[in-house]
This record gives structure tokens, sequence and C-alpha cells, in this order.
């Protein structure tokens, strides 16, 4: 019996070893110092390394008695991992937040409150108006923004001039961005357009066209609106009627779109604001541009989008995480992402974007990002978007490949997740 | 009882106390040994699988207040779920596909790289090495080759001017390239298996139905097959719980699509769980998966009797 006590109470110390050495948290305080983690998205080495720049700067705002600690996933497995974090009570005191993604996320984060921001040293005034609510869900301010983005046609254009078609502007419509899209695929030997199976890289012509959102006021999904669901069909036709652009090839291939402009295979694509370095720069081997998104019957429509950190709601060290995360967000560090090719969220650093911009493409980014933030609204979402969002590309390459409509498809997304 | 007597009964009970003494320091030590491997399947995996009984039962949020709901998942997974019932389609199609399939290209890979091939070693090793090369890259390359402007199509353009389907992303042909890769992927290490029990088969059985005249198929299905039934039936029982489980390969290759046509029922559960942050729906599913592996390997145990023949 006694034997048997002594085994089971060793057992129970080896499990108990266990479960402390998994309950450590993400922050930890040793002499004084203490660690905050800073956890963030990065996809390779160079995003990464640019992480570390951002991060080397704040180390030197916070001072030697707070160690910024960065881990990393790429931006496909991040919210899986973040979500593995969550179910072990293990979110790290710093963590970074999509916008779009924030509203299942909200538990997650504490609520920033004004003392807060004063403890941080960042004031409301530095940001645009609306530009705070990419990191908002029910009038709560849950993170700050470090960029602020919005969606853009990025155009090759050596493609353009082999097909004798003029280059696009900021002024354009749908109309003429299809008719440059046929004409550059009769006569240059390349697909005028490549179409995308992620969100906003595909939404952003529909909801140019109609001046709708895939959410509506209320916040309750809307992709069956009848307006909505004929500019989405005129989207998917680029590829089934058209013929201006090839069919996605896969619905796990996400990088497709923008290997097809990188390549050459395609002369316009939409991405995001945060690409317009890549996609215009020296390395392409052919002449690059970008412009807002082409406009439709109801006037230029655009969305703003971004990114931003929040402090986890489990960080045992708030202050700490509070001066963290005020660095992070400093006018120096700002600084740091202008010049490393991001758009500021912050309204004094981004005019240092756009001088940090080389030379030749300078005035034409200047110009695209201009008409692309001028009204733009802020983008909604609802608590089930994460899972509209998984579902749009399967969904999507059905109707590419004209297996189905795109009228089924956003009927099948709402019936599924628009309760 | 004289005292000569004594002395040998003594000297007969002497050698039996030794060896319970030594059998029983044996025990002991085995006891340590295999105490670390008990305590981590108890931590890492007992422990686990009872916390995923519970979590079943329970509104099992990612963050947040958990409720007890009782078999409220399972009825919804079974009765209002609209990936659930499709997921696991997909999960029986792969299975009815892919492992008839391994196993008949495993064992003639087997039968062909018979001892009269010279240099078979090299060519088990070249069959073998995808199934140690990581998932991911044989899925990138499957990829590279399946795609429209990929080799596959190019080849038969260039060659016959044939434009073949856009393999990932059509409903017909999306889950046979996802079995066709997975068949190129695991059938190695099924051949390995097979190829071992082929090299058990006494020379002299087979030698002797050649004299009755068993030649060519006949010698296989009525001589070498029965022969080696125990491997095939180890091979059937292992192969048909890895595709129940088969995640990776429609995940890298097809994301699930198009639509849910090539979602599997782990994929189902990884993004219910990990996606969608229900981990109680998601312990849920999987223990559904339990319980389907658990009885069709009950079954194939069941049903070995009629056809697998174990030498006595």
């Amino acid at each position: 019996m006694h034997k048997k006590r002594i085994a089971f109470a060793g057992l129970v110390a080896v499990a108990a070893m266990g479960f402390t050495a998994c309950a450590s948290g993400g922050n930890a305080a040793d002499g004084g110092k203490t660690t905050i983690v800073w956890n963030m998205w990065a996809g390779d080495t160079a995003s990464e390394q640019k992480l570390k720049d951002q991060m080397a700067v704040a180390q030197k705002l916070v001072g030697d008695d707070i160690t910024i600690e960065l881990q990393t996933a790429p931006w496909a497995d991040y919210f899986t991992k973040l979500n593995t974090n969550m179910a072990s009570g293990k979110v790290a005191c710093v963590t970074g937040m999509n916008g779009q993604r924030l509203a299942g996320y909200t538990e997650v984060f504490d609520e920033l409150t004004d003392d807060d921001l004063a403890t941080m040293g960042i004031s409301r005034d530095a940001y645009n108006p609306g530009a705070l609510s990419v990191m908002e869900n029910s009038g709560k301010l849950y993170g700050l923004p470090y960029d602020t983005a919005a969606m853009l046609l990025f155009y090759n254009a050596d493609l353009f001039a082999k097909a004798g078609a003029p280059v696009p502007t900021n002024d354009w419509t749908i109309d003429d961005f299809e008719k440059a899209a046929s004409e550059i695929t009769a006569k240059a030997g390349a697909k005028g357009f490549a179409v995308s199976v992620d969100e906003f890289q595909w939404l952003s012509l529909p909801m140019a066209e109609t001046g709708l959102q895939p959410v509506d006021d209320s916040g309750a999904l809307d992709l069956t609106n009848p307006s909505f669901v004929e500019a989405a069909t005129r989207y998917g036709d680029l590829v089934t009627k058209l013929g201006v652009s090839d069919a996605v090839p896969s619905a796990s291939d996400s990088a497709w779109t923008t290997t097809q402009f990188e390549n050459g295979k395609a002369a316009m694509i939409i991405e995001g604001t945060w690409m317009a370095s890549t996609l215009t720069g020296p390395d392409l081997g052919f002449s690059a541009g970008a412009v807002r998104i082409p406009r439709g019957g109801e006037g230029a429509y655009g969305v703003a989008l971004g990114s931003g950190y929040g402090i986890a709601a489990n960080c045992e060290n708030k202050d700490a995480a509070l001066k963290v995360l005020g660095a992070l967000s400093s006018p120096d560090v700002q600084s740091v992402i202008a010049q490393q090719g991001g758009y500021p969220a912050q309204l004094a650093s981004q005019p240092e974007f756009f001088t940090s911009l080389p030379d030749a493409t300078r005035d034409n980014l200047t110009q695209a990002f201009t008409a692309a933030f001028e009204g733009a609204v802020s983008q909604r979402v609802t608590d089930q978007w994460t899972q509209v969002a998984t579902a749009m590309p399967n969904e999507l390459v059905s109707v590419y490949t004209g297996q189905a409509t795109m009228s089924s498809v956003l009927d099948g997304l709402e019936q599924r997740f628009g309760k | 009882m004289t005292k000569g007597h004594r002395m040998v009964t003594e000297s007969s009970i002497a050698p039996r106390r030794r060896r319970n003494t030594i059998e029983m320091r044996e025990r002991r030590q085995a006891l340590g040994f295999i105490t670390p491997a008990v305590l981590g399947l108890a931590v890492f995996t007992v422990l686990p699988v009872g916390l995923a009984i519970v979590m079943s039962l329970f509104d099992w949020p990612i963050f947040g207040k958990r409720a007890f709901v009782g078999f409220d998942n399972y009825v919804t997974l079974l009765t209002s779920s609209p990936e659930f019932w499709p997921a696991l389609r997909n999960s029986a199609v792969f299975t009815l596909l892919y492992v008839p399939l391994n196993l008949v290209v495993a064992l003639g890979l087997s039968l062909l790289l018979g001892p009269r091939i010279r240099g078979r070693a090299v060519f088990r090793v070249l069959f073998f090495i995808p199934v140690v090369t990581p998932i991911v890259a044989s899925a990138l390359i499957w990829r590279l080759v399946l795609q429209p402007d990929g080799l596959l199509n190019g080849v038969t353009v260039s060659l016959f001017g044939w434009e073949l389907p856009n393999f990932l992303v059509d409903q017909n042909w999306a889950m046979i390239a996802v079995v066709a890769m997975s068949v190129w992927a695991g059938m190695g290490y099924n051949m390995l298996v097979l190829t071992a029990a082929l090299e058990q088969v006494p020379t002299s059985v087979v030698e002797a139905a050649q004299i009755d005249g068993a030649r060519g198929i006949r010698l296989i299905v009525q001589v070498l097959i029965p022969l080696i039934s125990p491997a095939i039936f180890f091979a059937a029982v292992m192969t048909i719980i890895s595709s129940m489980q088969v995640f990776a390969q429609p995940q890298l290759l097809t994301g699930g699509g198009p639509g849910t046509s090539t979602v599997p029922l782990v994929m189902f559960i990884y993004n219910t769980g990990f996606k969608f942050q229900d981990l109680g729906l998601a312990a849920a599913g999987a223990w559904i998966l339990f319980v389907i592996i658990i009885g069709i390997t009950a079954l194939q145990f069941r049903a070995q009797k009629r056809w697998v023949h174990y030498e006595h």
C-alpha cells in the first residue's frame, strides 16, 4: 500500500512538472528585468528582418529593464498559432492583429482606454479621423494600427506598351480596365489580368462597381445583394467570358496572383498597398506602376484596411506591455516602417513613406496612394468573417472554371455564414 | 525425518528462492525501464484523449467561458452541420479509392522487384524515397506538375495537342489528383512490407507449385498471395487507418476545394477547432472519427479469419 502511494505521488509530481512547464506565460520577470513577447506574422527572412529593425528602435525607447522578444509565424499559419496560444492561455503580451480578423479575437485583447493611450504617449490626433477604427470593435479600441492600407491596381507598363494600350490612370473606370485587359490579352502574349481568390483582392472590384461591401451597415453578411451579385459575376466573367485571366489553379495557391504578375504572365493585378514596394520594385525586370481601383457607375469607392498591435488580456505585466506597445507605435518606429516601404498609420510619418520611395516610382505611387485613400471608408466584417474568408477560395475556383455560378457561390456562403 | 532428508529438502528450496529473488529484481528493473514510456503515454496520450472526451461534451470556445452541453455537439454534427457529412463522405471516397490502389501498386512493385531483378535494392530505395520525403515538398511538386501550365499539360499539349482538365479545381478530378499523389507518396512503405513477406516465402513451395503447373497470375493469386496474406492484412489495416486520417495532401494540393469536394474529416476537425475556434465540436468530430476507425479495424480483424492464413 505504502509503495502504491509513493508511486502515485511520483506520477502526480511528474505530471505537475509537465503542466508547470506548459503553463509558463509569454512574459517573465528576472532580476527586475521583464521580457515582453511580441507576436507578429512574417513569411520570410526579409519580413522578419524588417520587424527586427523596428524592434531595435523600440528596444532603445523602452530601456534596458524591458526586453522585447519577437516571435513570428507566416501569415497563413499566424491565426492557427494564435488560436493554439489562446487555447493554452499563452497569448503574447503584444500581439499583432489584422483589422478584418479582429471581430473574432476581441476577447484576446484588453480594451485600450484613453489613460492607456496617455501612458503610451500616443495621441488619437496622430491618426487620420477613422484610422483607429481598423482596430475598433463595437466602439472599443483593442489595439493601435501600425499601418493603413487600401487596395491598388498594379500594372506592367511594358505589356501595355507592347499592346499599344494607354497605361492606367487614377481616373480609370471598370470599362476602361476591361477594354485594356482585352487588348493586352489579344496583342501582348500575356493575360490582361490575374484574378484572385483572396478576400479583398477579389472583392475590391465588385465593391468599387457597386459602392457596396459584402457586409451591410448593420453588420450583417450581405453577399446576395442583387447589385453586388451582378458586379461579382462580372468579375468572374473576366475568366469565363472575356478570357482576360487564367483560372486560379488551386484553392491552396493563394500566391498565384502575384506570381503571375511578377513573372510577366499577367499585366494587371489587384493587391494591397503593403505590396507597393515589391510590385513596383527594380527586381521585377519590367517597368511597373499602380493606380487606385477603377471606378464603377457609383463613382470612386475604396476601403481602408489595416493591421495593428494589441495587449493580450492575459498579460501579467500590462505596464511593461503598454511601454512596448507605445514604443512600437511611436513616431520613431513609424519612421522605420515608412522607410521599409510600409504606409505608416500616423499622419506625421506618412510623408516620409513617399520621400523614401525610389525616384522611378515616387510620383506614380504618391498619386496612387493619395487617390486610393481619398474618401476611403472603413471596412466592415462580421463575427463569422474568418469562416467566410476561409471558405471563399474553395468556392471561387469553381466559378473560374465555369463549374459554378458566382450567384450560387455567394448564396451558398450567405446560407452557411450569414446567420 | 532424518537429517539427510532435511538437507536435501533445504537444498531444493534454496535455488527456488534465488530464482524468485532474481525474477523480482528483473521485474523491478523492467518496471524501471518501462516507467518513462508509460508516463509519457499517460501524460501525452491518455490524458489528452481523456480531455478530448470531456471537451466533446462542452461548448468549448478557444477563449472564454465553457458550458456543459452533453451530447449536443454530436447531435449538431450528425444533424445540422452542413460540412460534416460531406467531409465524412470525402474521407470514405478517398479510402475506397486509395487503399485498393495503394495495395495493388505496392504488391505489383514488390513482385516486379523480385530476386531476379539486378540492382533491386536500388529500385527499392527509389520507390521508398517518396515515403521519407516531406509531404509538403511532394505536394508542391505535384501542384506544379498538375496545374494548367504545369509539366503534365505541357507535355500532352506539345506532343498530342491535348488540353488536360484543370485537375486541382475540377469537381471530377480534384479527388483523383489527391488520391494519385497519395498513392505515389505512400506506395513505398507497403512495398517494403510486402517485399519482406515475399522473401520469406519458401522457395520449395513456389517450386512445387510451378512443377504442378502454377504460372504467372495463377501462381500469384493462388500461391503467393495466400502465403503473404498476414502481411497484406497488416498493410490493409494500417493503410485504412492512415487514409481515414488523411489531411496534408488535400490541404496542400487543393485546399479542400473546389467547394468542399476534397475536405476530409481531419481537415474539417482542424478547421472547426483551430480556424473557427470551436474545440468542443472539433473534439466530437475527432471521437466520431475514432469510433469509425475502431469499428472498421474490428471488422477487418473479424473478416481476416476467412482469408488470412497463418502458419501454425
